[in-house]
């Protein structure tokens, strides 16, 4: 299997913590953030395959973050996914401008994580593009 | 039935009453003019000065006038608005008609009985002349006296009209006073009234408005009043609902919405109300609107506060959540590869229970304590026994991270009114933060300081700790609030500090006191009345 390298971004260590553990696990390559400001930084020098990301961080929130991934030469190619507790107060229009292909509503289990980034890798046999109506789900 | 016919009645019982008393009076009415004869220069007083023969020739038409001027009277007492001071013009109108229909009955009457005397005089002085020559005294009377029972009605007649007339002036005159003492009070009670009223006529125009309405709209009320509500009101869309509250064809029902204006919300209710023209000559009811503005700009902001509140809580409830179901999920699924991950999963799993343990326990006290529901058991503590029991309780984990935990204590054992368990509680979170935020090595100094001047007692609580950067000093009592910075070195609910704010303010009517320096450290301090 091709080591992907996947960027997980939460302020919260026991989350980053199992997130990373469960994809370590099954093959991937993972860099952790704290913030999203440290996200940033590293999602421009390491040049990630997908970037997982909290909503709720200090400094800069997961979708500020994924909006300047997007915004990026160097990283708008990028795709991310969100994981938050309040995915309900995320509209459409805060989706439209980055590249977050799915939502993953606290408490998620880290199955969930694990089938999503191989599902948005295309690493399993399971079908490669996300619909745009996974979005938000 | 509306006003005007309700006044209309005693009218027209006095009507009826008139006609029925100049019908009865009728029959005496041939006799005395038949009987008239011309005046005579001399005067004779032969009977009383009330008797007035002749008067009923004139009669009929001054007995009209009156009736006429009463009748200008009611109608007008009826048919106009009841609000102005003193009497209404028409009203006014119609007591001048009766009082100088009055006086005209007064003169004619005086100058008819003035020639009925001479007539009279003349006829005694014939009769007796032939009485003396022929007939004799009895054939005098007997001649006279139709004529003077005739005159007698008549006279009682016309006084009992006036009488009755002035007595019904009277009356009107009262129930308008009274009228106008129950709208003054009825436009008091209005004008008292927090939330803007505005009453709209037929044509959108204001017809009242009470202070809280000239405030809320910036106009003043006599000149306002009669304005189109376009000019007195800039919002459009309020005219706007007004007017279609007054189109529309349920004349009973109320009309409730919610409209802003400016910063505020306010709850509208548009009532249609008669405007008193009861209907035009085409049929239609005319109606203005009362519309009552209740500011409930609070109730939105406590509403709103509320649900992020509840959004807050279930963020910080389904944290430590995820955490549990996310590391069980590893060790279900075997991704625990040794048994030194598992401990540490199983030990995760428990930090993150205790957690959602004590921001429930924490939760549920402060919702006590600010709802009133708590027990609260108030009695004379000493401030240094309870400061004591709570540091001893802390020393263990100040040791473990190697922190000095010193005291000050007070000799004299100064007493607070207070409940002991909450006490405690307060002081306890004071220094569980202390440890938490004070780098291992550091120190904490716990001081109970008696202030005799001011008749209060100073718990402080010190620490060489991180410090609180001074942007979020005066956050730090809010709920969930926690410093960013510093979230990392320990594990927390936010709601620790408000706890100690709602025990020392809200149950001890205390005050709190916070002094901080990023790097060096903070003092917390907690001041307590003593018992007196």
């Amino acid at each position: 299997m091709t080591a992907y390298k996947i960027l997980v971004c939460d302020d919260e260590p026991h989350i980053l913590h199992v997130v990373s553990a469960k994809l370590r696990n099954n093959g991937f390559d993972v860099l952790t953030a704290a913030d999203g400001a440290e996200g940033y930084e590293l999602a421009r020098a390491e040049q990630p395959h997908l970037v997982f990301t909290d909503y709720q961080m200090p400094l800069l929130s997961g979708l500020e973050l994924c909006a300047k991934l997007r915004g990026d030469a160097r990283t708008a190619h990028i795709p991310a996914v969100m994981l938050t507790a309040r995915g309900f107060s995320l509209s459409e229009a805060d989706l439209s401008h980055t590249n977050i292909r799915k939502v993953l509503v606290k408490p998620f289990s880290p199955r969930e994580v694990l089938a999503t980034a191989r599902q948005i890798l295309d690493v399993s046999d399971a079908p490669t593009l996300i619909a745009a109506t996974d979005i938000g789900n | 039935m509306n006003q005007s016919q309700i006044q209309l009645k005693p009218w027209s019982q006095t009507e009826d009453d008139a006609a029925e008393t100049f019908a009865s009076a009728e029959p005496a009415l041939s006799a005395p003019t038949s009987v008239m004869p011309a005046p005579v220069g001399k005067t004779v007083r032969t009977f009383s000065g009330t008797s007035w023969p002749g008067l009923d020739r004139i009669r009929s038409i001054h007995a009209l006038v009156p009736t006429a001027a009463a009748l200008v009277w009611v109608v007008g007492a009826a048919v106009l608005p009841t609000n102005q001071p003193g009497l209404p013009p028409i009203q006014a109108l119609g007591v001048a008609c009766l009082l100088a229909c009055a006086a005209a009955i007064v003169v004619t009457a005086w100058r008819t009985r003035r020639r009925a005397m001479a007539a009279l005089e003349l006829s005694i002085a014939s009769t007796s002349r032939r009485a003396a020559g022929k007939w004799g005294a009895a054939a005098l009377g007997a001649e006279i006296q139709p004529l003077w029972e005739a005159v007698e009605r008549q006279t009682a007649e016309v006084t009992r009209q006036i009488e009755q007339l002035l007595e019904e002036r009277k009356e009107l005159g009262l129930e308008l006073s009274l009228i106008a003492v129950q709208k003054r009070q009825a436009e008091a009670i209005i004008r008292s009234m927090s939330d803007p009223v505005l009453v709209t006529d037929s044509y959108d125009q204001l017809v009242l408005a009470n202070p809280a309405a000239e405030e809320l709209f910036g106009f003043k009320c006599p000149d306002a009043l009669r304005q189109p509500l376009t000019v007195l009101v800039a919002d459009e869309k309020l005219v706007a609902l007004i007017r279609q509250a007054r189109e529309a064809d349920t004349r009973v029902a109320r009309r409730r919405t919610e409209h802003e204006i400016g910063e505020q919300v306010f709850a509208l209710t548009m009532s249609p109300v008669a405007s008193g023209q009861s209907e035009d000559e085409v049929g239609v009811e005319h109606h203005g609107v009362v519309v009552l503005l209740r500011d409930i700009t609070k109730e939105r902001k406590a509403a709103r506060l509320k649900s992020e509140f509840v959004a807050q809580v279930a963020h910080e409830l389904r944290t430590p959540l995820s955490s549990i179901r996310a590391y069980v999920e590893m060790l279900v699924d075997g991704e625990a590869a040794d048994e030194k991950t598992r401990s540490e999963y199983f030990e995760i799993i428990q930090t993150s229970a205790d957690g959602l343990g004590r921001l429930i326990d924490n939760m549920l006290n402060i919702s006590r304590i600010e709802a009133g529901t708590v027990r609260i058991n108030k009695e004379p503590i000493a401030v240094s026994m309870v400061a004591k029991e709570a540091a001893d309780m802390m020393r263990p984990a100040a040791e473990q991270k190697g922190i000095s935990l010193s005291e000050e204590l007070t000799p004299v054992m100064y007493r607070v009114l207070a409940d002991r368990d909450l006490l405690y509680q307060a002081v306890l979170n004071l220094l569980s933060n202390a440890v938490k935020y004070t780098p291992e090595g550091g120190r904490i100094h716990l001081r109970v300081i008696p202030q005799e001047e001011s008749k209060t007692i100073r718990v402080e609580v010190s620490d060489s700790g991180v410090g609180i950067p001074k942007e979020d000093l005066p956050r730090m009592f809010q709920k969930f609030f926690r410093v960013e910075k510093n979230k990392e070195m320990a594990k927390g609910t936010g709601l620790g500090l408000n706890l100690v704010k709602q025990i020392v303010e809200t149950v001890h009517g205390g005050e709190l006191t916070l002094s901080s320096e990023v790097g060096k450290g903070s003092t917390f301090g907690m001041i307590l009345p003593l018992t007196q």
